[in-house]
Protein backbone atom coordinates (compact mmCIF):
# COMPACT_ATOMS: atom_id res chain seq x y z
CA UNK A 1 0.00 0.00 0.00
CA UNK A 2 1.97 3.18 -1.30
CA UNK A 3 0.42 6.61 0.16
CA UNK A 4 0.63 10.09 -1.34
CA UNK A 5 0.70 12.61 0.61
CA UNK A 6 -0.63 16.12 -1.39
CA UNK A 7 0.41 19.28 0.85
CA UNK A 8 -1.95 22.65 -0.25
CA UNK A 9 0.27 24.59 2.40
CA UNK A 10 3.12 23.75 4.68
CA UNK A 11 2.34 21.43 6.90
CA UNK A 12 1.70 21.98 10.59
CA UNK A 13 2.57 19.71 13.74
CA UNK A 14 -1.09 18.08 13.22
CA UNK A 15 -1.66 17.73 9.42
CA UNK A 16 2.85 16.25 10.49
CA UNK A 17 1.19 13.52 13.47
CA UNK A 18 -1.83 12.73 10.75
CA UNK A 19 0.66 11.97 8.16
CA UNK A 20 2.56 9.89 11.01
CA UNK A 21 -0.25 7.95 11.74
CA UNK A 22 -1.87 7.09 8.11
CA UNK A 23 1.14 6.34 6.79
CA UNK A 24 2.96 4.44 9.33
CA UNK A 25 4.20 0.84 8.32
CA UNK A 26 2.80 1.79 4.46
CA UNK A 27 5.20 3.16 1.69
CA UNK A 28 4.59 6.93 1.39
CA UNK A 29 5.16 9.93 -1.33
CA UNK A 30 4.46 13.17 -1.13
CA UNK A 31 4.24 16.02 -3.47
CA UNK A 32 4.25 20.07 -2.83
CA UNK A 33 1.13 22.06 -4.28
CA UNK A 34 2.38 25.37 -2.34
CA UNK A 35 5.09 26.24 -4.47
CA UNK A 36 4.91 28.92 -7.11
CA UNK A 37 5.06 26.44 -10.20
CA UNK A 38 3.91 22.75 -9.01
CA UNK A 39 5.62 20.03 -11.59
CA UNK A 40 1.94 18.75 -12.70
CA UNK A 41 3.02 16.23 -14.80
CA UNK A 42 5.24 14.64 -11.74
CA UNK A 43 2.30 14.93 -9.58
CA UNK A 44 0.00 13.25 -12.44
CA UNK A 45 2.72 10.35 -12.30
CA UNK A 46 2.87 9.97 -8.44
CA UNK A 47 -1.22 9.98 -8.19
CA UNK A 48 -1.21 6.83 -10.81
CA UNK A 49 2.02 5.41 -8.86
CA UNK A 50 -0.16 5.48 -5.49
CA UNK A 51 -2.99 2.76 -4.14
CA UNK A 52 -4.25 6.31 -2.20
CA UNK A 53 -4.35 9.65 -2.39
CA UNK A 54 -4.95 12.28 0.32
CA UNK A 55 -4.79 16.07 0.02
CA UNK A 56 -3.94 18.16 2.85
CA UNK A 57 -4.93 21.42 4.01
CA UNK B 1 -13.49 20.40 -6.02
CA UNK B 2 -14.74 22.41 -2.77
CA UNK B 3 -12.40 24.93 -2.34
CA UNK B 4 -12.44 28.54 -4.27
CA UNK B 5 -8.81 28.96 -4.44
CA UNK B 6 -7.71 25.85 -5.96
CA UNK B 7 -8.31 26.46 -10.05
CA UNK B 8 -4.84 26.96 -10.89
CA UNK B 9 -3.64 23.29 -9.32
CA UNK B 10 -7.02 21.66 -11.23
CA UNK B 11 -5.65 23.38 -14.56
CA UNK B 12 -2.34 22.79 -14.38
CA UNK B 13 -3.66 18.56 -13.72
CA UNK B 14 -5.91 18.30 -15.95
CA UNK B 15 -3.45 19.95 -18.83
CA UNK B 16 -0.75 17.31 -17.23
CA UNK B 17 -3.25 14.26 -16.98
CA UNK B 18 -4.62 14.56 -21.03
CA UNK B 19 -1.20 14.98 -22.10
CA UNK B 20 -0.52 11.47 -20.49
CA UNK B 21 -3.78 10.14 -21.80
CA UNK B 22 -6.15 10.08 -18.85
CA UNK B 23 -9.38 11.05 -19.02
CA UNK B 24 -10.38 13.51 -16.66
CA UNK B 25 -13.60 14.77 -14.66
CA UNK B 26 -14.11 17.85 -12.36
CA UNK B 27 -16.76 18.30 -9.79
CA UNK B 28 -17.41 21.52 -8.34
CA UNK B 29 -19.14 22.25 -5.41
CA UNK B 30 -19.69 24.06 -2.46
CA UNK B 31 -17.12 26.91 -2.24
CA UNK B 32 -15.29 26.07 -5.52
CA UNK B 33 -18.86 26.36 -7.75
CA UNK B 34 -17.36 30.39 -7.53
CA UNK B 35 -14.69 29.01 -9.54
CA UNK B 36 -17.27 28.34 -12.73
CA UNK B 37 -18.63 32.47 -12.74
CA UNK B 38 -15.34 34.31 -11.37
CA UNK B 39 -12.26 32.01 -13.02
CA UNK B 40 -11.86 33.26 -17.09
CA UNK B 41 -10.04 30.15 -17.39
CA UNK B 42 -13.21 28.23 -16.41
CA UNK B 43 -14.67 27.35 -19.99
CA UNK B 44 -11.09 26.44 -21.27
CA UNK B 45 -11.38 23.78 -18.84
CA UNK B 46 -14.88 22.50 -19.37
CA UNK B 47 -13.03 22.07 -23.19
CA UNK B 48 -9.78 20.41 -22.01
CA UNK B 49 -11.51 17.96 -19.64
CA UNK B 50 -13.26 14.85 -20.20
CA UNK B 51 -16.59 15.97 -18.31
CA UNK B 52 -17.06 19.15 -16.07
CA UNK B 53 -19.86 19.86 -14.09
CA UNK B 54 -21.52 21.47 -10.53
CA UNK B 55 -23.71 20.67 -7.84
CA UNK B 56 -26.10 23.08 -8.82
CA UNK B 57 -27.73 23.15 -4.94
CA UNK B 58 -23.97 24.30 -4.10
CA UNK B 59 -24.51 26.92 -6.74
CA UNK B 60 -27.65 28.37 -5.37
CA UNK B 61 -26.43 28.44 -1.98
CA UNK B 62 -23.69 30.18 -3.17
CA UNK B 63 -25.98 32.88 -4.25
CA UNK B 64 -26.22 32.42 -7.69
CA UNK B 65 -29.32 32.17 -9.86
CA UNK B 66 -29.79 28.42 -11.56
CA UNK B 67 -30.95 29.56 -14.96
CA UNK B 68 -27.40 31.73 -15.26
CA UNK B 69 -25.63 28.64 -16.60
CA UNK B 70 -22.14 29.59 -16.04
CA UNK B 71 -20.03 29.95 -20.30
CA UNK B 72 -18.77 26.28 -20.99
CA UNK B 73 -21.23 24.52 -19.12
CA UNK B 74 -24.72 22.88 -20.76
CA UNK B 75 -27.72 22.77 -18.36
CA UNK B 76 -27.51 19.19 -18.04
CA UNK B 77 -23.94 19.63 -16.31
CA UNK B 78 -26.00 21.71 -13.87
CA UNK B 79 -25.81 18.18 -11.68
CA UNK B 80 -26.53 17.01 -8.19
CA UNK B 81 -23.96 15.17 -5.68
CA UNK B 82 -24.34 11.76 -8.24
CA UNK B 83 -21.82 13.09 -10.35
CA UNK B 84 -19.48 13.05 -7.68
CA UNK B 85 -20.33 9.25 -6.57
CA UNK B 86 -19.78 8.33 -10.53
CA UNK B 87 -16.55 9.83 -10.08
CA UNK B 88 -15.44 7.64 -6.83
CA UNK B 89 -17.09 4.64 -8.53
CA UNK B 90 -15.86 4.85 -12.16
CA UNK B 91 -12.47 6.31 -11.93
CA UNK B 92 -9.31 5.01 -11.20
CA UNK B 93 -7.99 7.90 -9.45
CA UNK B 94 -9.79 10.25 -7.19
CA UNK B 95 -8.04 13.86 -5.94
CA UNK B 96 -10.05 16.28 -3.75
CA UNK B 97 -8.83 20.10 -3.88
Amino acid sequence: MKILNIYRSEPDDTTKKLVEIVTRDRDADSFDLNVDAPDYSALVDKIFDADQTICWW
Amino acid sequence: MTNPDQFKHVMGITKAAKAKGSNVKVFFTWDATHNAKKEAGFPELCKIADDVSICVDSYKNMGYDIDDIPEGLEAKKMATQAQHGIIIEDYDCYLSL
